[in-house]
């Protein structure tokens, strides 16, 4: 056999095999270990596309600081949530990688504290250590002692009202 | 269109520049908002090598944990950048430079595998997009030149974009909101990616809604026809592509889709010749 055929025959299977469990993981194949594996690492691909039900809310990343004397702070908004993006945004939107990992870290918490098996170990979540992690790391003014974030939702011209509030964690 | 990319080198080619531009505007985006990927930044290192380290074998964990602290993780972007836009040059001043281009095609690969192993948030269609072409490119390049293999690389490409076309299509038609018309005006109304006036535009509209709506479903399901299509029919499938990537670019900013998923035409091209011009469906 020449280096010919067994290259086609090892790229037929690479490749048959990718394309057929993206096949089945976006008809709703139930995870595998393999496609566990490959999920680990962003390499099945969902080609769903705001489908069957688009994210219709607005979502907001707000914190707030606690002070030695008890006095507790303003919530904040984090990274301009309530704006929408500039017309400019078509050729260049470098807010783009920022807003979606929001919108991802936001939703995945959501989905862990709606998760009645899951929701004891929210705190040990991903989503959860990166925005307590990143809220903490905001250059604020000196004294607060303790912070928190709270996650809001609301629809357009409507107020919003909060879905998630984090624990008080020390800074 | 029927005389362009009826070979898999002149497919791939044309597909890579287009990605190796696309990849190079992601790139220059990312660079110019690195803070997300700063220890204080949303995709912290310093909270993700706890998080991800039992799904990371230990070899592999150990090598990322150098590669992603602050220093060389802005040094792989920058070469990334370069190596896009050096395979760009390449492709269109060195086209013989198959070396170079191989190397630097595979060099943006390894660039996409990073990143995947840093994270799954925060990528979106268009990342797994490119990492279908330049996966599959890399492997083009392996193969020996002419061989099946090669021409099984491009089928790889134009068959992920006519799956992703199609199951978005069939998913939308599964849901709800798509099948009243609703959808549109309500990703319109949120402010990640929509545009304020054009939600009010449609609020006031229902009947441009549900077009706007049935449009976005017809065109992606109608693009499976892009496999067995005559030129004319295939022509109208593409630019309607093109022009329904551009609104979704200029209405919803995701810009990186518009590059990317045009640049699998060449693909789709080529694989709609080899389906229709080799008498597969006599």
């Amino acid at each position: 056999m020449n280096l010919s055929v067994l290259s086609s025959a090892a790229v037929a299977a690479a490749l048959g095999g990718h394309f057929t469990l993206t096949l089945l993981y976006n008809v709703g194949l139930k995870p595998t270990a393999i496609v566990g594996r490959l999920e680990a690492f962003a390499l099945l691909p969902k080609w769903h596309f705001f489908a069957p039900h688009p994210g219709i809310h607005n979502l907001y990343l707000l914190y707030r600081d606690v002070f030695p004397d008890g006095t507790v702070g303003n919530w904040t908004m984090l990274h301009g949530m309530d704006r929408f993006k500039s017309p400019s945004s078509c050729v260049w939107n470098p807010t783009k990688r920022l807003r979606k990992t929001l919108f991802d870290l936001i939703t995945s918490l959501q989905m862990e504290s709606e998760d009645e098996g899951r929701r004891h170990l929210i705190k040990l979540s991903a989503p959860y250590l990166l925005l307590i992690h990143h809220v903490s790391s905001i250059p604020r003014p000196t004294g607060a002692i303790a912070t928190q974030f709270l996650i809001m939702q609301s629809h357009i011209d409507q107020p919003a009202h909060p879905i998630f509030t984090s624990e008080l964690h020390p800074l | 269109m029927t005389e362009l990319f009826t070979t898999p080198d002149e497919a791939i080619r044309a597909v890579l520049f287009i990605a190796a531009l696309g990849v190079s505007l992601s790139l220059v985006e990312d660079m110019h908002r690195s803070d997300v990927f700063a220890p204080a930044g949303l995709l912290s290192w310093t909270v993700l090598r706890i998080t991800s380290q039992p799904s990371r074998p230990r070899p592999l964990w150990q090598v990322l944990d150098r590669v992603f602290a602050p220093a060389p993780f802005a040094w792989t972007m920058r070469l990334a950048l370069t190596s896009s836009l050096g395979l760009a040059t390449a492709l269109l001043y060195l086209p013989r430079a198959s070396t170079i281009i191989a190397t630097l095609t595979a060099a943006v690969f390894g660039w996409l595998l990073l990143l995947n192993c840093r994270t799954v948030f925060g990528l979106d269609g268009a990342h797994h997009m490119h990492m279908v072409v330049f996966g599959s490119s890399t492997l083009f390049f392996l193969a020996p030149a002419g061989s099946l293999a090669s021409g099984l690389c491009v089928v790889f490409i134009a068959a992920q974009a006519v799956l992703a076309y199609t199951a978005s299509g069939v998913v939308k038609l599964l849901g709800p909101m798509w099948r009243r018309g609703e959808a549109v005006t309500a990703i319109m109304s949120t402010c990640i990616y929509g545009r304020a006036w054009l939600w009010r535009f449609l609020e006031a509209r229902p009947a441009a809604a549900f077009a706007a709506c049935w449009s976005v479903i017809i065109f992606e399901c109608c693009f499976l026809l892009t496999l067995v299509a005559g030129p004319g029919l295939l022509q109208a499938l593409l630019v309607l592509g093109v022009l329904f990537h551009g609104a979704v670019s200029v209405f919803m900013g995701l810009n990186g889709f518009f590059v990317i998923f045009v640049a699998t035409y060449p693909a789709v091209v080529y694989l709609n010749q080899l389906i229709t011009d080799h008498g597969f469906l006599s």
